[in-house]
């Protein structure tokens, strides 16, 4: 799911003190004067008055504005101005702005986007800040040999669960293979009401799928990803696994966007088993009372056959080559890498340090619910680094909405996504026959 | 007025209309005629000409017939019905007493001038399938509750009915403008020569409204067809693309893909099918009147 | 009057107030849950009234979310656009029905092609022609296309029609030059049309959704609309939240509906007589 921002923060920000305000407040007004001034006067020759430009997304923007006037007492006389995107319209907004020439200075970029933005020239490589970043991490940012970005919080997806509920179907721990776990939720479903279900997938989001794909040995895409192999047997299987959650209705064929409010949703046993990512670990404790707290807990994936990989993910902080301000940027991306800004950004929001020596300090070395993403990230895998990926897994997300909702057989249905994958790939093709370095130099790379 | 100043005054509307509708049309079809993408955004060394291939692809992609479907069912659905709750509720205002007439305009009237993102926040929560008011009222009445959203013909539905409530108050006042242009002597007339309430709505109300309701229908087309927010807000395009409009999928492949060849070629397709259609109700009401 | 007369008017009346109130719940009932603490405790469904109303959601929408920064550009942008349209579209509706001169076919016909092209799928090269010139994230971005409003133009023409001729006549008669006559004789005989149509501009331009969404990449430079639907992917599981900015984006326009209704119903009327 697109991660929902945090709707009662409003308390903590206010009591957070005045900086808060003095950033974001004052200038709403003076630049809304100066906007208007300059629409009557010449239809747009507004300036921004800021010292330093940056782009987050959802509650990651909320929490940089709040560690913002740290890295300004630093660097006294730089203001820095913290633009709030949606996830869901961030690279559409980024690659926009790029396209119109006028991007930010500094933007949080999720790792599904990079590439993207590295074929467009529109990033600089920079030198890895630190060197405790998390192996597969650093690998997502690397291209033609350099780091373009760097690691800010890594993500990965478990399992979200309800030991309660689990307990009285009879077990005392999620299942660690797909035959054990698919006997749970039948299990669970029998203690569960009317209207209630096992687990929640919502249709509209692709990760879920995504993992068990990725817990597959063979990759979705071929020929150095120049083809599509979704019509593998190997990720047949795993659409064939991911349809039967729902054929045995095990799982509610619904959208994110029909929920009415997850975690309160969960606390009442709506759903018992849910695959998301660790932002939800600071969601559930914000949105329920101290005292349902016990109520949920965090496991690792179950595997096609024993413990499953999942997914990396995250995002990286970028600097684009256009901005005038390359030195106040590469500050501001150490700054934010620093131990103490990985773990307040970890308190802040939940995501987990892209750096390794945050994780053995105080909050996160003594979390309960975090030992399931340590234990994942162990065995993650990351995606394939192309420009086309995130059109592909939502073509696999469209493909898999037909086999659930629609009935087409998985065999059509794999054969027919393979068809669109080598139209959108066409391209890439072509430009890595010619031998071009914007598609090609890391198509060479092998996965693990 | 001399010729050189009307030419003054006509010039800027002139040149707006040109830079800002027939430039880009032109540059719609130039754009639907290449294969530009990510990669010739990187390079225009990876533009090219591609002649037709992008609309022979488009002939092949299911989304886009899919798009063209969900457009035109909106529309043959949403006109008809808009048209209908229009001359309604004109109809029934313009017999009620003046007293009571403009609380009532005002009450169709609203949805018309809201927000369409923001009304369809509202739908989405009156429709939503456990908690929705809908189903709750559905579930008391111990009627079958469907999962609106979630159930590409019913979400098509939905977004329809969001469609028509929000456009039908337009319609209305227009008709019952134009039913005010009766003249009452015809009714006294129809009245002495003994026709009904029925006779009069079919012999001379329905006649002389004939030619506002086909401009009308006209522009609550021309509207339908660029549906876009209310999908945009509801249902993203989903269930199964159930609801992706042709303009939501010029948006998807354009502006979140940047495939924009593809996407220009979406484009004229939509141009094409509302020129078609605009150009058939013409035919149809020249038809009617030559009769 | 006869009893089934009466039945007859009553049980109209009983249509009106039922379709009425059909019509109206999906705003009140939006605007009734603005005003409620945590409208999702209430096992799911939100009550029609708050039980005890708050403000905390209106609050944070506008502290947290900075929903009156993006009410200040719809307003910009709608406020500026509005008297450039109706000056732009006023000046050549004037012009096409009261004057002849060469190209006048030419011109009425580029207006009636532009009022059958459906602006919103040329978004794609507009965004590359704003690109161009480095307008993009600017208020000019979504101003200038507005003022281009074919259909405004032609509903100016039928209205400029029927200004008889010997009024302006008698204004060039007394040496006033054509932009006189037209500030002080034909704009006072057009003013019921021309502000007609600034309300509809007005509307049109405030409720607008794609261009700007594709136009403004900057957070800052959001209009209402295109902000709301961008909280609203982020927040929507949070309905008192999602009310309340709905609730600011509908009740203004209601009210600047309500207080000019007759010139916008005049307007959009006059669509009937176009034909």
């Amino acid at each position: 799911m697109p991660r929902g921002d945090a709707p009662y923060r409003g308390s903590a920000a206010h009591s957070g003190g005045h900086g808060v305000s003095r950033v974001t407040r004052v200038p709403v007004l003076r630049n809304a004067l100066t906007l208007a001034a300059a629409a009557l006067a010449c239809a747009g020759c507004a300036r921004s008055p800021c010292g330093l430009n940056v782009w987050a997304v959802g509650v990651e923007a909320s929490a940089l504005q709040r560690m913002v006037p740290g890295f300004e007492r630093e660097h006294p006389g730089t203001r820095v101005c913290v633009a709030n995107l949606a996830w869901s319209s961030a690279e559409a907004r980024l690659l926009s702005a790029v396209a119109a020439g006028d991007p930010p200075d500094v933007a949080q970029v999720g790792d599904t986007d990079l590439s993207t933005l590295v074929t467009l020239h529109a990033i600089v490589a920079q030198r890895p800040v630190a060197t405790d970043f998390f192996t597969e991490a650093l690998a997502v940012t690397r291209f033609h040999g350099r780091y373009y970005g760097t690691p800010w919080y890594v993500d990965t997806r478990v399992l979200f669960y309800l030991p309660g509920i689990l307990h009285r179907a009879g077990y005392r721990r999620p299942a660690r293979t797909w035959r054990k776990w698919l006997q749970q939720l039948a299990a669970v479903r029998r203690v569960l009401k009317p209207g209630q279900y096992p687990l929640l997938a919502p249709i509209n989001e692709y990760e879920f799928l995504e993992v068990l794909a990725l817990q597959q040995p063979v990759p979705v895409l071929r020929d150095g990803d120049r083809y599509g192999n979704f019509a593998s047997p190997t990720f047949r299987a795993a659409l064939r696994f991911y349809k039967s959650l729902f054929a045995q209705r095990l799982a509610p064929r619904i959208t994110d966007r029909q929920l009415i409010n997850l975690w309160w949703q969960m606390a009442r046993g709506d759903f018992v088993f849910y695959v998301s990512g660790p932002w939800n670990i600071g969601e559930f404790r914000r949105f329920l009372p101290p005292q349902d707290q016990h109520l949920w807990m965090t496991a690792p994936m179950p595997g096609p056959r024993g413990p499953g990989r999942s997914l990396l993910d995250g995002s990286d902080l970028v600097i684009f080559r256009r901005s005038p301000r390359q030195r106040m940027a590469r500050a501001f991306v150490r700054y934010m890498l620093a131990n103490a800004q990985q773990v307040r950004l970890f308190e802040l929001t939940g995501d987990l340090p892209a750096r390794r020596a945050p994780w053995i300090l105080p909050p996160l070395a003594a979390d309960r619910k975090l030992r399931a993403f340590r234990v994942q990230l162990g065995r993650v895998r990351p995606f394939q680094k192309i420009p086309e990926w995130g059109e592909i897994m939502h073509g696999m997300r469209r493909m898999a909405e037909q086999v659930v909702i629609g009935g087409l057989p998985v065999d059509a249905a794999t054969t027919q996504l393979d068809r669109r994958v080598n139209y959108w790939l066409a391209e890439r093709r072509a430009l890595l026959a010619r031998g071009d370095n914007a598609a090609g130099a890391h198509a060479a790379q092998k996965r693990p | 007025m001399k010729a050189s100043t009307a030419l003054l005054f006509v010039i800027p509307a002139l040149a707006m209309i040109l830079l800002f509708v027939f430039i880009p049309l032109i540059g719609v079809l130039g754009l639907s005629l290449t294969d530009f993408n990510v990669y010739a955004l990187a390079n225009s060394a990876n533009l090219h000409f591609v002649g037709v291939a992008n609309f022979t692809h488009l002939l092949h992609d299911h989304a886009a017939w899919q798009g063209v479907e969900t457009t035109m069912t909106v529309v043959l659905v949403g006109v008809p019905a808009t048209l209908g709750l229009s001359l309604v509720c004109a109809l029934m205002i313009e017999s009620i007493g003046a007293r009571w007439r403009g609380l009532f305009r005002t009450a169709f009237f609203l949805p018309v001038v809201c927000s369409t993102v923001a009304v369809a926040i509202g739908w989405r929560y009156l429709l939503n399938t456990r908690y929705g008011l809908v189903n709750r009222l559905l579930a008391a009445a111990h009627l079958p509750t469907p999962n609106w959203l979630g159930t590409p013909g019913l979400a098509l539905l939905a977004v329809t009915v969001v469609v028509v409530w929000k456009g039908f108050g337009y319609g209305m006042i227009i008709v019952a403008a134009a039913r005010r242009e009766i003249p009452d002597e015809l009714y006294d007339i129809a009245r002495i020569e003994g026709a009904g309430m029925t006779q009069q709505l079919l012999r001379i109300t329905m006649p002389m409204l004939a030619p506002t309701l086909g401009l009308l229908a006209l522009l609550d087309a021309a509207g339908y067809w660029q549906l876009f927010a209310e999908p945009y807000v509801l249902t993203q395009g989903g269930p199964m693309g159930s609801t992706m409009s042709l303009l939501l999928l010029m948006y998807d492949r354009g502006f979140r893909w940047w495939r924009w060849g593809v996407a220009s070629a979406l484009a004229m397709v939509l141009t094409v099918i509302m020129w078609l259609f605009a150009w058939l109700q013409r035919h149809t009401r020249a038809a009617w009147r030559g009769d | 009057m006869s009893g089934r007369g009466m039945v007859l008017r009553a049980s109209r009346y009983a249509v009106l107030i039922v379709m009425a109130l059909a019509t109206l719940f999906p705003l009140l009932w939006v605007t009734s849950i603005a005003f409620m603490r945590s409208p999702e405790r209430f096992a799911g469904t939100p009550p029609l009234w708050p039980d005890h109303p708050t403000l905390v959601n209106m609050v944070n929408i506008v502290h947290q979310q900075r929903i009156g920064h993006y009410f200040l550009n719809s307003l910009i942008v709608a406020a500026a656009t509005t008297p450039l349209s109706v000056l732009v579209a006023g000046l050549a509706g004037y012009a096409l029905a009261q004057a002849k001169f060469r190209g006048h076919r030419l011109v009425s016909w580029v207006v009636m092609f532009a009022v059958l092209v459906p602006n919103q799928a040329l978004v794609l090269p507009l965004f590359e022609m704003f690109s161009a010139v480095h307008l993009v994230n600017h208020y000019a971005a979504l101003v200038l296309p507005a003022a281009a409003n074919a259909v405004s133009i032609v509903l100016i023409q039928a209205y400029a029609r029927a200004i008889p001729k010997d009024i302006l006549d008698a204004a060039r008669i007394d040496g006033a030059s054509e932009w006189r006559t037209f500030f002080s004789v034909v704009v006072p005989l057009m003013a019921p049309m021309l502000a007609a149509v600034a309300v509809l501009t007005f509307v049109v331009s405030w409720n607008d959704f794609m261009w700007p969404m594709i136009a403004m990449q900057k957070v800052d430079m959001q209009t209402l609309p295109v902000a709301l639907a961008s909280i609203d992917r982020e927040h929507y599981q949070n309905i008192g939240l999602m009310a309340a900015g709905a609730t600011v984006a509908i009740l203004p326009m209601m009210l600047v509906f309500l207080a000019s209704q007759r010139y916008y119903l005049r307007a959009v009327s006059a669509g009937s007589v176009t034909d």
